[in-house]
């Protein structure tokens, strides 16, 4: 089964892998270890798991100013998402995407004002297909 | 994004290199978040501590300077993570130093405003109502947009710099009147707020809030700025406030319908004494002894140390103790000619100097509990270097810490 589902583009660029998903706000400064990609805030429901190659599904960001350089240095060091979704992307996520890119050359879509059914009906582990420069995200659900 | 002939040359390069990169990097963010063109900033306050930064951080800056870049409009820093002539006492590894002072090279060679502080606008890089700024530092934005009524957005590592080097930044998001109204009431009930008071009250509103916009009645207009930034420092930690209201006191707030202006509250919290009391109970994760106190987050101003001095005059830390105060040189400077220095330093307090306990590493030290008189570093180190919060006001610090 194919799950579709629409959003804004922010950041153009195609993608594709398993999905991470949650319906809490996220921080980058001090939730996540840039040198592996996995989680290390204690206090999120992802404590623990891995962005490394994912489409990384979560609401929006929350925490200090300095979350752009943690995005930067997780991507610098080969541990960055794939693609990103949000219902809202603030300049802070956005930057660091951006420099991502022209530091390194590395394009990770950005798609935010996404559809929040999203956050009900897909789980962490779902193969999904992202189109940046659309907006639109395709979810292949294991036939049950 | 309407840029105009002389952007548009900037993009082109005909400013270096350095200018082209600044100018890509905010026409992406412009267009992303619909921002109609791009106004000039008066100043600047941007990030450029290592812990935060990361090498991806010493890398980007270093690119910049490669590239030919300068500051300009006057632009100051941020604490940073090592104390400059003290980091082996602080036992900072030597690796993590010399990337630190990599960046402290390149924000040099971009002539940075040298002042490593949270608190630029009490220390001389001072905005007025309605000055448009491009700042980083959670604290220095909710002051800024809030008691001074300038504006600014949130701005985050590299874009700040990009800023500071054009002089310019997209206008959207808090630059924008009709999206600085308030959303949320928040009614105080209590009267006679202690310093503490202030913090306490920020960490509610925060979490309460989230990034809305609150308006608070209830407090004397005769709050100090020292109260006021502790708020919101405490409500840009907790939540993440960039621009909050103080009814009699932030400029845009001369009445609740005022700083409300078309919108209608969308939410009324009352906070009482009882609130109050309850959540500093709350913020402290512990009740055993502290074997670090850390006080100046925000970074203490004089007064602050005045106060300190007075309190802490013939006693002395309890063996097992650290007592560190974080503020900026300039004002360390300031209370060396008042006489203050070799009051606390006699009494066994370390005061360190442009930096702090969120953005320098204290890991190596193996500290159990920290007990503080300041909100945002109750809600940050925890998770940040694993120890325990005890949360409370000066003077109780000083009974628990000396004798």
């Amino acid at each position: 089964m194919v799950l579709a589902f629409k959003g804004r583009s922010l950041v153009g660029g195609k993608a594709e892998g398993k999905t991470l998903v949650t319906r809490q706000a996220f921080m980058f400064p001090h939730g996540i270890d840039p040198k592996t990609g996995r989680i290390t805030d204690v206090r999120h429901e992802l404590y623990g798991s891995s962005i490394k190659g994912r489409v990384f599904i979560f609401p929006f960001g929350k925490g200090s100013t300095t979350g752009s350089t943690w995005i930067l240095e997780t991507i610098r060091c080969g541990n960055g998402p794939v693609a990103i979704i949000n219902l809202e992307t603030e300049p802070i996520i956005a930057t660091g995407v951006i420099l991502g890119e022209m530091l390194y050359g590395v394009r990770i879509p950005v798609i935010d004002e996404v559809e929040k059914r999203i956050f009900n009906e897909v789980r962490s582990g779902d193969r999904a297909k992202i189109d940046g420069d659309t907006g639109s995200i395709e979810v292949m659900k294991p036939s049950k | 994004m309407y840029l105009s002939k002389k952007q548009e040359k900037m993009l082109d390069g005909e400013d270096g290199e350095g200018v082209r990169l600044a100018m890509q990097l905010i026409t992406r963010i412009g267009d992303m978040y619909g921002a109609d063109r791009l106004v000039e900033i008066s100043r600047s306050h941007v990030l450029g501590h290592f812990g935060s930064l990361h090498i991806a951080g010493v890398e980007l800056l270093e690119k910049f300077t490669n590239l030919g870049a300068k500051f300009i409009v006057p632009t100051t820093v941020d604490p940073i993570s090592i104390e400059p002539n003290r980091w082996k006492e602080l036992k900072i590894e030597p690796e993590y130093a010399e990337h630190q002072l990599r960046l402290i090279k390149a924000l040099n060679e971009m002539r940075v405003v040298p002042t490593y502080s949270c608190i630029p606008y009490l220390i001389g890089n001072v905005p007025r109502y309605k000055e448009v700024l491009a700042w980083s530092e959670s604290s220095a934005v909710a002051y800024s947009n809030s008691i001074v009524g300038a504006r600014t957005n949130r701005m985050t590592a590299g874009f700040d710099i990009a800023c500071a080097i054009t002089g310019l930044t997209p206008n959207f998001g808090f630059l924008r009147d009709e999206n600085r109204h308030g959303q949320v009431l928040v009614e105080v009930r209590k009267k006679e707020l202690r310093d503490l008071d202030y913090h306490t009250l920020g960490y509610i509103v925060g979490k309460a809030v989230g990034n809305m916009i609150p308006v608070i009645t209830g407090l004397s207009r005769e709050s100090k700025a020292d109260q006021l930034k502790g708020l919101g420092a405490a409500a840009a930690s907790s939540g993440s406030v960039a621009l909050f209201h103080v009814v009699g006191i932030s400029p845009d707030a001369g009445s609740a319908e005022e700083a409300f202006g078309p919108n209608k509250p969308e939410d009324k919290i009352v906070i009482d004494e009882e609130d109050i009391a309850k959540t500093e109970d709350e913020i402290g994760t512990s009740d055993e002894e502290p074997d670090l106190i850390a006080v100046g987050c925000p970074h203490f101003s004089v007064p602050e140390i005045i106060d300190l001095a007075r309190l802490v005059r013939g006693k002395k830390v309890k063996s097992g103790v650290e007592f560190w105060l974080y503020t900026s040189e300039s004002i360390c400077n300031t209370a060396e000619r008042m006489g203050l220095i070799p009051v606390l330093e006699s009494a066994g307090i370390k005061v360190l100097c442009s930096t702090c306990a969120v953005v320098c590493s204290i890991r190596n030290w193996g500290f159990n509990v920290m007990m503080t008189n300041s909100a945002k570093f109750a809600n940050v180190v925890p998770s940040e270097h694993g120890i325990d919060i005890a949360y409370a006001p000066l003077e109780k610090i000083v009974e628990v810490s000396m004798r």
